[in-house]
């Protein structure tokens, strides 16, 4: 319970300086920053998706014929 | 399904081109005999090459249906809702002034609204699900703020695929990467009458080779970018609701929405004494005039 309220505190630090900037960006700039955040957020995902296909294909395997349940 | 018969005459669409919106305009056609698909984007206009392809495979399924496609941009319209009366705003909202995501699909309902007069349509529509219900447009209080906008120009604004189940994988890495406090799953009485999900829906009814699409370079093809949210993610998830209720969150959303759709009653109001001429028609931009 305690170190999930810390864990929280320093989310809530990490986030505020983040959004701070954001709030005194102009429209451009601050489209910019935001994908600048989810091109850094979504990368080891997208990176997980291209290994992952990678894999697939090299061993035949149809992901959607696979019982995921 | 959700079809209640023909109604005949014209509906509008917010199409994003994905498998609910898609699903949401078979719904539609199966209501109306003219259903204008409208797709907005912000910035530089991207192609989607799939896109057509879907739309033909509707117009395919629904022979007496007339769909109609257009692509508008909202640029103009976002920054003008993003930064009007600013430090106001940001003094009675403070984070939330960052809602990008919502001021984007608040853009895309009062371009649908203008649409809808230029066009003499009465009846709006979308693909909205109960995912990421973080999200301004997702909320159910601030949905209640933009029907309440439609209908004070006499437009009626629905969502036929709110309360379908959304496919099990989608969740889960959705959950991974968007929403790690969760999901708002509707009744399990609720899931039981609708039993279905949009994919499995457009599968059956011959739209889409597979009932999960999303996710796959196929979906890529045919959807137009979604808004930017990952930083309107660390403000949700990060700053507001690690320590507030999301009930919370959700009332200070629809405080904030309340004020902005009023600025656009304003602007709508505008719009239908001086037309063209207007600010809001300003904002739409020089494609808007051209449109339909």
């Amino acid at each position: 319970m305690e170190s999930s309220y810390i864990s929280k505190v320093f989310r809530f630090l990490f986030a505020v300086p983040l959004c701070l900037v954001a709030l005194f960006l102009p429209y451009g700039l601050r489209m910019r920053y935001t994908h600048l955040f989810a091109f850094l957020f979504h990368l080891p995902f997208v990176l997980f998706g291209r290994i992952t296909r990678y894999l697939f294909r090299k061993l035949g395997i149809d992901p959607h014929d696979i019982d995921w349940t | 399904m959700t079809s209640t018969g023909p109604e005949g005459g014209d509906c509008v669409l917010l199409y994003s081109g994905g498998t609910d919106s898609t699903c949401a305009a078979a719904l539609m056609a199966e209501k109306f005999t003219g259903v204008h698909l409208l797709s907005f984007y912000q910035g530089k206009k991207k192609e989607v090459t799939g896109v057509g392809d879907t739309i033909r495979a509707l117009q395919g399924r629904f022979k007496g249906v007339r769909f109609l496609h257009q692509v508008l941009p909202t640029t103009d319209l976002v920054k003008f809702i993003s930064y009007s009366d600013y430090l106001g705003c940001l003094g009675r909202h403070g984070w939330l002034v960052l809602s990008t995501p919502g001021f984007t699909t608040l853009s895309w309902h009062v371009t649908a609204i203008a649409y809808c007069m230029k066009n003499g349509v009465h009846s709006v529509a979308d693909g909205l699900t109960r995912e990421l219900m973080h999200f301004p447009g997702h909320i159910d209080e601030v949905i209640s703020v933009f029907k309440k906008l439609y209908a004070d120009f006499g437009i009626t604004y629905t969502n036929p695929v709110r309360d379908w189940e959304v496919p099990s994988d989608q969740q889960f890495i959705d959950r991974l990467i968007v929403d790690p406090h969760g999901y708002f799953f509707p009744s399990e009485e609720t899931r039981e009458k609708k039993n279905t999900t949009t994919g499995r829906y457009l599968c059956e009814l011959g739209i889409m080779p597979h009932p999960n699409v999303k996710g796959s370079p196929m979906d890529h093809k045919m959807q137009y970018d979604c808004y930017p949210f990952v930083l309107y993610n660390i403000m949700a998830f990060w700053i507001y609701l690690n320590f507030q209720p999301y009930e919370f969150f959700c009332w200070r959303m629809r405080e904030l929405f309340e004020e902005k759709a009023g600025q656009m009653r304003a602007l709508l109001r505008e719009y239908t004494v001086k037309g063209g001429n207007s600010r809001l028609s300003k904002l739409l931009g020089e494609s808007w005039k051209s449109s339909a």
